[in-house]
């Protein structure tokens, strides 16, 4: 994960970049954490909502991989498939942690 | 003109790190950055603080941007703030609807910061531009000498504009005008406007509206943005507490539809063909005092044959005894009525005749000016 890379492409310089990436790490943890409550309480519609903050934040950021995997759980749990929901947030939650420990 | 040194951005969106993102990325570009993450919020800091540009996200809960954007355009003291729209791959509806609320641009998310960066120094600059402009024209405008004769159209010299006047003055500078203006092949624009007290010289003021309708009013800017031009300049130029009641009419020939707005002026009359004519009310400013104007905007799809009236208000006050609205708006109404069986040409006269009586002596000056599609 090359911090230095993603951020001159933003045109951000490192340390700022990794400001924002570690706010969106904290962010991205509660909206995890939203996004599990919700499918526990088998309301689709709020995890959906988590996953559409999450997508936004990662996008943009150009976490794309994070991206792709928050637009398949906003579009799974707006489905109620709430089993593929399950495997998508542990990779979501596998790539947020390998984004914390190289930080 | 604004001479401010920080030009100003206000950034909307729910997602705290698009937020930061857009504040980071836009503060190093030398923007002073605001940021609301709702709309309520939005609408608040823009009338606060008046920013330069705003970038919107439609996607927000509660109140969403299509409904922010409608009421930042419908309030006059932020409906001249460009926004740009910030708005999801597959949201083509959006964008459409985007465009048609006001919204000048729109960035696909996910966004990159220097797409932002260009779009937003892109919309400053033609922002800058065009209120560089008014000021511009309010300058020259200021140097009109006096010895500007007045010039007014009449129907001989716009045979297509296909309309008739009555113009009667008691003053030397009259307080009442109006204009013909051919804005594009089969699209006119009709004017009839009242200056307040008749202290200004006509000369002067006449020769500066007609030059600014003829700058202002073209095919790509709707009427209402033509009259807020013209509102824009002459509040640089006009003494204080000097204004304008006006009604602008821009008639499309050939798609068969009129626009009409109202800057506090006696509502016009509209008769379409074999059928009653009736009065248009609406709602506008007067021109000329508050740097910031809004006007309602009322189209009217019409047929070869319709006529419509505009007229000033010395047509009304000109009767001695006090008069109530309800009762002159109906004499109004059935002078009309009896003018549509003369031509254009003659219609003015008949109107004049039926209310202020024969031999036509009003009180104060009068315009009438009636034009069949």
């Amino acid at each position: 994960m090359n911090f230095k890379e993603m951020a001159a492409k933003l045109g951000l310089e490192t340390h700022e970049f990794k400001e924002i990436v570690s706010f969106f790490i904290d962010n991205a943890i509660s909206d995890i954490s939203r996004f599990k409550d919700a499918l526990r309480q088998g309301d689709g519609e709020k995890a959906s909502t988590s996953a559409h903050s999450l997508k936004g934040s990662s996008g943009n950021l150009g976490f794309s991989d994070i991206h792709e995997l928050a637009k398949q759980a906003e579009k799974d749990s707006g489905n109620n498939d709430f089993e593929s929901c399950k495997t998508v947030v542990s990779m979501i939650e596998e790539k947020i942690e390998e984004i914390n420990k190289n930080l | 003109m604004d001479t401010k040194h920080h030009l100003t951005v206000l950034a909307v969106d729910d997602n705290p790190i698009n937020l930061e993102l857009l504040k980071k990325t836009l503060s190093k570009e030398g923007y002073k950055v605001f940021t609301a993450s709702n709309g309520p919020e939005a609408r608040t800091v823009a009338v606060e603080n008046k920013p330069d540009l705003i970038l919107l996200d439609i996607k927000m809960p509660g109140e969403d941007g299509f409904q922010v954007i409608k009421k930042l355009k419908a309030n006059p003291g932020t409906a001249g703030i460009p926004v740009i729209f910030l708005t999801g791959v597959s949201e083509i509806d959006a964008k459409l609807s985007g465009f048609e609320l006001g919204a000048v641009d729109y960035i696909t998310k996910p966004f990159h910061p220097r797409e932002v960066i260009a779009r937003v120094r892109l919309h400053l600059k033609l922002s800058i531009a065009t209120n560089s402009l008014i000021y511009q024209q309010a300058q020259k405008l200021k140097e009109v000498s006096e010895a500007q004769s007045r010039m007014l159209t009449t129907p001989e010299v716009q045979p297509e504009a296909n309309f008739g006047v009555y113009y009667m003055t008691l003053h030397e500078a009259g307080g009442d005008f109006y204009e013909v203006l051919p804005i594009s092949e089969g699209i006119f624009g009709y004017f009839v406007a009242d200056v307040s007290g008749h202290d200004i010289k006509t000369s002067y003021l006449t020769a500066s509206v007609k030059a600014l309708l003829k700058q202002n009013c073209s095919p790509v800017y709707h009427p209402a943005e033509s009259m807020r031009m013209l509102n824009d300049v002459l509040v640089e130029i006009l003494p204080e507490a000097k204004y304008l009641t006006a009604c602008y009419i821009r008639l499309n020939r050939k798609a068969r539809h009129m626009t009409i707005i109202n800057a506090g002026h006696p509502p016009p009359v509209y008769a379409p063909g074999g059928k009653d004519p009736q009065l248009i009310q609406m709602n506008g400013d007067v021109i000329g005092i508050f740097k910031e104007v809004s006007f309602m905007q009322k189209k009217i799809r019409v047929s070869p044959g319709d006529r419509f009236y505009l007229y000033s208000d010395g047509l009304i006050e000109s009767l001695k005894d006090k008069i109530i609205w309800t009762k002159e708006s109906e004499k109004i109404i059935s002078a009309c009525r009896l003018a549509g069986n003369v031509s254009i040409g003659e219609a003015p006269r008949k109107i004049a005749e039926h209310m202020l009586g024969q031999g036509c002596e009003p009180e104060d000056d009068v315009v009438i000016l009636a034009c069949e599609v």
